[in-house]
């Protein structure tokens, strides 16, 4: 055992230890709180600090993926990958203007705890909720084996613990940390791993770059080794490359329909204490500027690639940190890295385990009260953590960041139309909802099996089908049929529920 | 440096920069912080134009929690 080792296994029991004490601080918290148990435990008693949110907001959209995996991507395919850092960016402020406000407005009116609660109850439809919270739960189990690989393979490589033991550390605790404290507890945590991250991430960029030359040495070495990594896009076929100039624009749709609709992003928007312009704007200030300075990691990839040709993509940003930074510095790296894959996983896991207990069990049996539903929710988290483990015990993703965004596509693309148009278009229908949550899926599904073409592309493909799915179904109906005024009515949230 | 003279057209043409004379990095950089800049005015400007105060959805969302507090105190009764 070196003295990276020694020195990072000190480190990571106190991270562990740190959040245990949160997870117990919540728990306590949710327990003398004013609201239902559901209320106090899945939005956090709608009480949580808009900072403490708007961090939370960008530390779980910022994951295993954007640390490990996208820099990972980055080393192997070069600057046309960056778009997805663009992409998300854009995505997370745009859209936010215009559906933030009047979705916490209905949410509230609907009673919604959850986003496939908002769906099912925005349209009427029991069954909705129910499977969306099914695709879900199979999605997001993708989306964790690949978070829960990501920490594991940190874990050995910062402490020298076996991958398998690793995996079940990180699992024990973050289990615990999950069921105990509910989004209280993920919020707050996650708002302390977000500045956490915000230095680590300039430290690893900085020194990165500068080690290479700076940008304009590092590209004229790109060059010569890698001539395809300078390009501003591939060149090439759908099938053959990952981002062409078609695959930029579908990158941007993605960041705005996929990113935006993650439930364990859309939970911070039900969670807000008020819908105040000048609340909401800080909000999206603080969650853009932070995820763009997260995203700067990316670059970490191709510098990695300069200096380390034969690493593996999945372990370049901690090759970089292990071998450029003395011991204690890369331990501090380390726990930025640790906060990155945990602030999303405990995210995930909280929406996953939620959709289990809030969403089919508190629908499918008539006996749920508040209390049970969060018990149920308690031991869903456990099980699911099971099922990461048995993943990943037998056979692990071999690329991390695919795995990844083959969860948040088939969720993000399912619940896209019915939460934007739930919010912008009185008129669309639960059958048009049906459609969408139905026809996004499948459409990423068929174009990057079906027909082989770029998994990149298709995560912006994937929410043209279910717009196709909602327009075209609730144009017809309301063409044939008449629109549904009932439902007009009560998607409008200035009109009291009967 | 890539950029674009006679002599390095076709390779050029591999690299999907035929008409740009400038760094992959700042024009990626440079795409991104105009999008992260502009996002943030945007958002000023939506700001600005809402004064900031409390405005008509703010209220309306004050009386639906007060409908969902009594709702949950019942629930809970």
């Amino acid at each position: 055992m070196n003295s990276l080792h020694t020195m990072a296994i000190v480190f990571i029991v106190a991270f562990l230890a740190f959040l245990v004490f949160i997870g117990v601080w919540a728990a306590r918290k949710n327990a003398r709180g004013a609201g239902a148990a559901t209320t106090e435990y899945f939005l956090g008693g709608k009480s949580t600090p808009m900072f403490v949110l708007a961090m939370s907001y960008a530390a779980s959209a910022v994951s295993a993926g954007s640390f490990i995996g996208d820099p990972g991507v980055l080393s192997t395919v070069g600057w046309p990958y960056y778009w997805i850092a663009i992409a998300t960016v854009a995505g997370t402020a745009i859209p936010g203007l215009i559906i933030i406000r009047r979705m916490r407005l209905q949410s509230e009116k609907f009673g919604s705890i959850t986003i496939a609660d908002y769906c099912s109850q925005r349209y009427r439809s029991p069954g909705l909720k129910i499977y969306l919270s099914i695709l879900m739960v199979i999605c997001f189990t993708f989306t964790l084996v690949a978070q829960f690989k990501g920490a594991a393979i940190l874990l050995e490589m910062y402490t020298g613990v076996p991958f398998k033991a690793g995996l079940v550390i990180m699992l024990v605790i973050v289990i615990f940390f999950v069921s105990s404290g509910g989004l209280r507890s993920v919020a707050w945590t996650d708002c302390f791993m977000g500045c956490f991250m915000t230095v680590m991430s300039a430290m690893l960029v900085i020194t990165a770059i500068s080690h290479v030359g700076g940008f304009g040495h590092m590209e004229e070495i790109l060059a010569g080794d890698y001539p395809s990594f300078n390009q501003i896009y591939e060149y090439g076929s759908e099938s053959e490359v990952t981002v062409t100039a078609f695959g930029i624009a579908m990158l941007f749709l993605y960041g705005v329909f996929i990113m935006f609709c993650q439930p364990y992003i859309t939970a911070r928007y039900i969670a807000l204490p008020d819908i105040k312009k000048s609340s909401v704007g800080k909000f999206l200030i603080i969650a853009i500027v932070t995820a763009a300075l997260f995203n700067l990691m990316f670059l970490v990839g191709m510098a990695g690639r300069v200096m380390f040709p034969d690493a593996e993509a999945d372990y370049m940003t901690v090759t970089v940190s292990t071998e450029l930074f003395p011991p204690i510095l890369a331990c501090i790296i380390m726990i930025g890295f640790f906060s990155a894959i945990v602030s999303t996983a405990t995210s995930i896991l909280l929406v996953v385990a939620q959709g289990v207990g809030g969403d089919i069990y508190g629908k499918l049996f008539k006996g749920a009260t508040p209390k049970k539903e969060v018990l149920v929710t308690r031991v869903a988290a456990i099980v699911i953590g099971l099922i990461v483990l048995a993943f990943n015990m037998v056979e692990p993703p071999a690329f991390l960041q695919i795995f990844i965004y083959l969860g948040l596509t088939g969720v993000g693309s399912s619940m896209c139309m019915s939460l934007f148009c739930g919010v912008l278009w009185k008129k669309s229908r639960k059958e048009g909802a049906w459609a969408s949550a139905i026809m996004g899926p499948a459409t990423y599904l068929i174009w990057t099996q079906g027909l082989g073409l770029s998994w990149a592309s298709g995560m912006g493909v994937a929410p043209i089908g279910a717009a196709v799915g909602m327009f075209v179904v609730s144009w017809v109906l309301n063409a044939v049929k008449g629109p549904d005024k009932e439902l007009m009515e009560w998607a409008d949230p200035y009109i009291d529920p009967k | 440096m890539p950029g674009v003279s006679a002599s390095n057209v076709n390779e050029m043409q591999k690299t999907g920069k035929e008409d740009i004379d400038m760094a992959t990095w700042v024009i990626m950089l440079g795409v991104e912080a105009v999008f992260v800049i502009g996002s943030i005015i945007a958002i000023a400007v939506w700001m600005k134009r809402g004064g900031g105060e409390e405005d008509a959805l703010d209220r309306r969302l004050a009386e639906l929690s007060e409908m969902s507090k009594a709702r949950e105190a019942a629930e809970r009764n």
